[in-house]
């Protein structure tokens, strides 16, 4: 087995044994627990063709306490390895006068090639009126290089192998409106996902439509645009996705 | 609903902070001079003329380089190329926004700028040669704006990538022919340097756009495992240099005449590396 075959195999093992004691393992310790999985097939400016994801969260929640562990796998022919992020965030509920407000810290790893991985911690706030939502948070990244490639490139101790952004303003803008009891539909403007957080210039426009099926279960779709340029640019299209996944009420 | 309007018009107003009247607005949201589009004309461009190489005598020389030069003005402009005919300078090269887009800013350039016989150029675009279909007038003075081109030393050969990224992406067809010339080509080389307009990192808090990081998730493990040795850009109009591995990201200062900052880099190749220094204007 070749390294980066095996680099990959490691990841990929770890990656769905982690989701599978999550899924497990959080059931008594929270009074809720839900799961978000959705598939996604999209192209971009990088993708080289359409690319294929899969990504699986788990949250538990107890009182105003919820966190969360969630992984995305994907299939594109740019990509060298299939695991390509993790995902994990906190969360704790205040409120706010009338108002709910969210506070989260995350931590997201995302390996990029066998030789270099990027890491994300971040701070996000959120908050939602009848018809609106907002979320507003700053992230610090390090993209780094792995020991393999410090050792396949004979880096020294003056090389540096750690870049840091030190922060980038996070903001989510939603527009909800509901059809019906089970219908409804989502507009947003963002410059960030559950796995990817663009600087803040480069924002992307979302739609989600969701369903309810029952009281545990909500099916959803989603319709993502990403562009490259803002405001003193002449902007080009960068990529669209569109995605189908469900939120499900465990327990 | 009052708060709601009132977040509204602060955004708004956030928005038109970064606008003055060298900016074009018209493809704030959606533009017809795509990156795509504009590779494919550079492509035409490269077929019928052939990617430049320069000759010197000597392992070690040097070339300059400038970004932002947002003519109109031309007083720092006009000093670098004094500094360009001196015989220890071999070519001159402009990262992007060298212009605002106007046809009269780049007929002021055309005029300016010396005989490419005697001293040789090589432009880029950058956002703002791009407004008022600049790239109509930059092509047809310049040509390409995603090329190489080649310094051959008595013993080696050097590579100097130029890629457009006015646009805030290199796009698919302009990333695969870069992929595919790093891959096959970059062995014949002593070093590589790539010129770009858009600065990569946000090392400091700025308005300016940046390369997507979902691009950047590319980019940076491509340069790494093709031991790219600097990669220069502009765009943020105030330096920072940032060693990541064996590749150096050096953002310039503007050449802008009126800014304190102003600035270009006289890069200097050698046996050994690719060093580079500021040279003040002000």
């Amino acid at each position: 087995m070749t390294f980066k075959t095996q680099f990959q195999f490691n990841f990929l093992y770890k990656s769905i044994l982690v989701l599978i004691w999550s899924f497990f393992s959080v059931q008594p310790i929270f009074s809720q627990v839900s799961l978000n999985s959705y598939a996604e097939i999209g192209s971009n400016a990088v993708s080289e063709g359409v690319y294929g994801d899969f990504s699986t969260q788990v949250e538990g929640r107890t009182g105003n306490f919820s966190t969360s562990v969630g992984g995305l796998l994907s299939f594109s022919n740019a990509r060298e390895s299939v695991l390509s992020a993790f995902l994990f965030t906190a969360t704790n509920d205040f409120q706010l006068k009338k108002n709910k407000l969210s506070i989260s810290g995350f931590y997201l790893w995302k390996p990029l090639s066998d030789i270099m991985y990027e890491t994300n911690f971040g701070l996000l706030g959120a908050c939602r009126t009848t018809h609106f939502g907002y979320k507003l948070g700053l992230n610090t990244r390090f993209y780094n290089f792995t020991k393999a490639a410090i050792l396949l490139y004979n880096f020294d101790e003056t090389t540096q192998t750690t870049l840091w952004e030190p922060t980038n303003v996070m903001y989510k803008i939603s527009y909800f409106r509901d059809f019906s009891k089970k219908l409804d539909i989502e507009a947003v403007v963002t410059n960030f996902d559950h796995y990817f957080i663009q600087q803040e210039t480069n924002p992307m426009i979302l739609l989600n439509l969701g369903y309810k099926l029952n009281s545990k279960l909500k099916l959803y779709s989603e319709l993502g645009y990403m562009q490259a340029g803002l405001l003193n640019f002449h902007v080009n299209a960068f990529g669209v996705y569109l995605r189908g996944g469900m939120i499900w009420q465990i327990n | 609903m009052a708060n709601q309007l009132k977040i509204g018009i602060f955004l708004l107003l956030l928005i038109f902070t970064g606008c003055n009247q060298q900016s074009d607005l018209s493809g704030m949201f959606y533009s017809f001079d795509r990156v795509n589009d504009r590779f494919l004309q550079s492509d035409v461009w490269n077929k019928t003329h052939s990617y430049k190489n320069l000759t010197v005598i000597s392992e070690n020389y040097q070339l300059l380089v400038a970004a932002d030069n947002h003519i109109g003005g031309l007083v720092n402009l006009n000093k670098m190329i004094v500094e360009a005919r001196k015989p220890e300078n071999l070519a001159m090269v402009f990262v992007g926004d060298v212009v605002s887009g106007q046809k009269e800013d780049y007929d002021k350039l055309k005029n300016v700028l010396p005989d490419i016989n005697e001293v040789p150029y090589f432009l880029i675009v950058g956002n703002h040669d791009l407004y008022f279909d600049g790239w109509k007038t930059f092509y047809e003075y310049f040509g390409s704006s995603s090329y190489y081109f080649t310094v051959q030393t008595p013993q080696n050969k050097d590579i100097f990538i130029c890629l457009d990224s006015g646009g805030g992406t290199l796009g698919a067809k302009q990333l695969a022919w870069l992929k595919n010339l790093l891959s096959s080509e970059l062995s014949n080389y002593r070093n590589c340097i790539i010129f770009t307009h858009v600065n990569f990192f946000r090392e400091n808090h700025t308005r300016s756009t940046n390369i997507l990081e979902t691009e950047l998730e590319v980019l940076l493990p491509l340069f790494a495992k093709y031991q790219v040795d600097m990669v220069i850009m502009g765009h943020n109009h105030s330096r920072s240099i940032t060693d990541f591995g064996n590749t150096t990201y050096l953002t310039m200062d503007a050449l802008k005449d009126g800014v304190s900052n102003a600035s270009f880099v006289k890069l200097q190749v050698s046996e050994d590396k690719v060093g580079y220094t500021f040279q003040e204007l002000n």
